[in-house]
């Protein structure tokens, strides 16, 4: 089975995500500095409440800035007439495998970022869990869930002649 | 549409009086509690109570009325419809064919009015879209309802009166080979009480060995000498140990003589159907191709002294939900049983959910504790290390002290890892699994063992989850997702050889 890699549009997108969030913990951080400041707060007191804010907060930086990249490489999907298989993660590498027949119904979702990027994200529901493929362009997600569509209906119908 | 049976109202009317009654009681408690009130303050306050009372239960008693105008069912040649509901009205439609699970169920009160709630369950995947039918009637036009939707649901034709029945009991109380007599309820009870011994025993001498690692630096008065120290210790331990074990006592005794009170498993056609229950009677009818996996768990007490519990998986019925329509609580199919007597318990009730011998063996221990040491030392070594440093920065306390608490914390870390190792090398001896024909067997769990049991057709994904590092020593864990409503539709088996994902792999896309 061929696993195609996501598009560089997704790291992109990735990174925006990844960007946003840098900001927020930037500014938690400079408020939590200026409260220290404006407020009567001993140098020693001070000093302790900064190291052990700051150093989290400077390794989640460094953490949230190269996560994407190593996502983005580590990440692979692909399908064929009888599964879906999907692969990620970073440290823990999972691969997931959905048998097609065990589909029972599909979804494309689309944040305001993710829809003026041209980017949607496709969760595949089975009767028990449901599998997310994160992040597609729209016309990979639109091909994706027509072909898996198409591949499920042919699939009942080989299990039907099968059971017979 | 025939409308719900009058009792509904009349054992509404006692539930509702009660209920009032116990909501005015918890409202007022603290009044009539109060010391400085006086009697005129009371008979003052009396009226006032009587009000929110009435108002209280006017509110219910015109709930239901309305309840009861609103609701109604109807069976067709095809299908079961209902209507209820007061402020959301719910019209439920469900086809005979997609029925999957018919659950009776009596409290106390609709006992003494002669009353029983049926449900119909649909089983969707999803609970909160359920096409659910609930009917209040009469027991015996229950009784007669459950047993035409039983042979509605097996035929879509429905069967003559005279039709022979076809109940063959396979366990019950007065059965030989499975019975929950008193005697092994006794039994379950004092597994149980001994089980919350042993956890209280196990906390308490922690603590009793952090507080003497303690006691030994700071010498500070208030634990008193160790004479004193050990006799207090030792005090409170068995205080603790009987406190709960009664606690344990009480909760079994209900458990096990009042909830499981004429337990008995009994197959009619192709339903499997277990009633159990002494103030709350429960019938749960559902056919043998709604199971989706059997599990049988041990606590480690359990284990030890070789006992089991046999739970069901069962599509429509949901676990522990908040809906009081909903059918609920099912699962156990044999309360307490010998861990030898399974594999002869499941070929009477259920032979194609036999436990299979396990065919895997876990490759590494270190692989269970790895990522815990990792994460867990990092955390226990930043915590220690703040703790300490805000302590001697600010000179909130002399050295000794702050060398008491570093002792406290890093023995607390290491009896957390010694528990922990207990855990990993119980997970170690347990994971494993046996693929054997379309039934796969997976073995997992720590302290609690759980096996469970389950056909390759209801295994809807296939995980398998590595490290870099685990990938060149060739081995992986596989989460296998089963086809259930319940939240715990996964089963983790940790650490094993690459290779099994191939074959489970080939047995999902066959």
């Amino acid at each position: 089975m061929k696993m195609n890699m996501l598009d560089k549009k997704v790291l992109k997108y990735w990174y925006l995500r990844a960007a946003f969030f840098a900001l927020s913990i930037i500014i938690v951080e400079a408020t939590v500095t200026a409260v220290l400041l404006l407020g009567e707060v001993s140098a020693d007191l001070m000093a302790v409440i900064l190291v052990c804010s700051a150093v989290p907060a400077l390794l989640l930086l460094c953490f949230i800035l190269v996560f994407p990249s190593l996502r983005y490489k580590a990440y692979s999907w692909g399908y064929d007439e009888k599964r879906v298989i999907v692969r990620y993660g970073v440290v823990f590498r999972r691969r997931v495998l959905i048998p097609v027949c065990q589909i029972q119904d599909l979804h494309r979702t689309q944040g305001p970022i993710m829809m003026m990027m041209g980017l949607s994200g496709v969760t595949v529901s089975t009767a028990g869990s449901n599998f997310n493929i994160s992040t597609l362009t729209t016309e990979e997600a639109d091909r994706l869930i027509d072909a898996l569509e198409e591949n499920l209906e042919v699939r009942v119908e080989e299990l039907k002649n099968e059971e017979i | 549409m025939k409308r719900f049976d009058k009792g509904y109202i009349f054992s509404g009317l006692l539930t509702d009086f009660l209920g009032s009654l116990a909501a005015v009681f918890l409202l007022f408690i603290d009044f009539f509690l109060e010391e400085e009130s006086t009697p005129s303050d009371m008979t003052s306050v009396l009226p006032f109570t009587v009000a929110v009372f009435g108002a209280l239960y006017l509110l219910l008693t015109g709930y239901r009325i309305l309840y009861y105008r609103a609701s109604g069912y109807e069976l067709t040649d095809k299908e079961i419809k209902c209507n209820r509901g007061v402020l959301f009205r719910k019209r439920s439609v469900l086809d005979y064919n997609r029925i999957h699970a018919i659950n009776k169920k009596q409290n106390l009160i609709q006992r003494i009015f002669g009353i029983a709630v049926l449900t119909v369950d649909s089983g969707s995947a999803n609970t909160s879209h359920q096409a659910e039918i609930t009917v209040i009637e009469r027991e015996a036009v229950v009784d007669s309802l459950l047993d035409r939707l039983n042979s509605l649901k097996a035929g879509g034709i429905e069967a003559k009166a005279e039709k022979e029945k076809k109940e063959k009991l396979l366990l019950s109380e007065g059965d030989d080979l499975y019975s929950f007599t008193s005697g092994k309820k006794v039994l379950y009870t004092l597994i149980n009480i001994i089980s919350t011994a042993f956890l209280t025993l196990t906390l308490a001498v922690f603590a009793i060995a952090v507080l003497s690692a303690c006691k030994g630096v700071v010498r500070l008065g208030f634990l008193g000498s160790w004479g004193e120290y050990f006799i207090y210790a030792v005090l409170i331990t068995v205080g603790a140990t009987l406190l709960f074990s009664l606690f344990s006592l009480i909760g079994s005794i209900i458990h096990s003589f009042v909830g499981y009170y004429g337990f008995t498993v009994a197959r009619r056609d192709n339903n499997l159907c277990i009633s159990y229950g002494l103030f709350e009677k429960h019938t749960n009818t559902f056919s043998y191709d709604r199971i989706k996996a059997v599990k049988i768990t041990q606590g480690l007490v359990q284990r030890f002294l070789g006992f089991a519990t046999i739970r069901l998986e069962v599509i429509g019925y949901t676990v522990g939900g908040g809906d009081e329509n909903k059918n609920t609580g099912i699962g156990v199919l044999i309360p307490f049983c010998r861990y030898c007597e399974i594999g002869e318990i499941l070929d009477r009730v259920l032979p194609d959910y036999k436990p299979d011998e396990k065919q895997t063996c876990s490759v590494s221990l270190f692989s269970f504790m790895s990522w815990f040491l990792l994460i867990f030392g990092i955390c226990a070594i930043a915590s220690l290390a703040v703790v300490v440093a805000i302590m001697a920065v600010l000179r909130l306390a002399p050295p000794s002290v702050i060398l008491a608490v570093s002792i406290a914390l890093a023995s607390l870390a290491l009896a957390v890892v010694a528990l922990k190792f207990v855990s990993a090398s119980l997970s170690y001896r347990t994971s494993g699994i046996a693929v054997e024909g379309d039934r796969i067997t997976a073995y997992s769990g720590g302290f609690t063992r759980s096996i469970t049991v389950f056909k390759a057709k209801n295994l809807v994904a296939v995980e398998d989850v590595t490290t870099p590092l685990r990938k060149k020593r060739g081995i992986s864990s596989v989460i296998m997702h089963l086809k259930t409503n319940a939240q715990s539709n996964e089963v983790k088996i940790h650490i094993q050889k690459d290779t099994l994902p191939d074959r489970l792999d080939k047995m999902l896309t066959l």
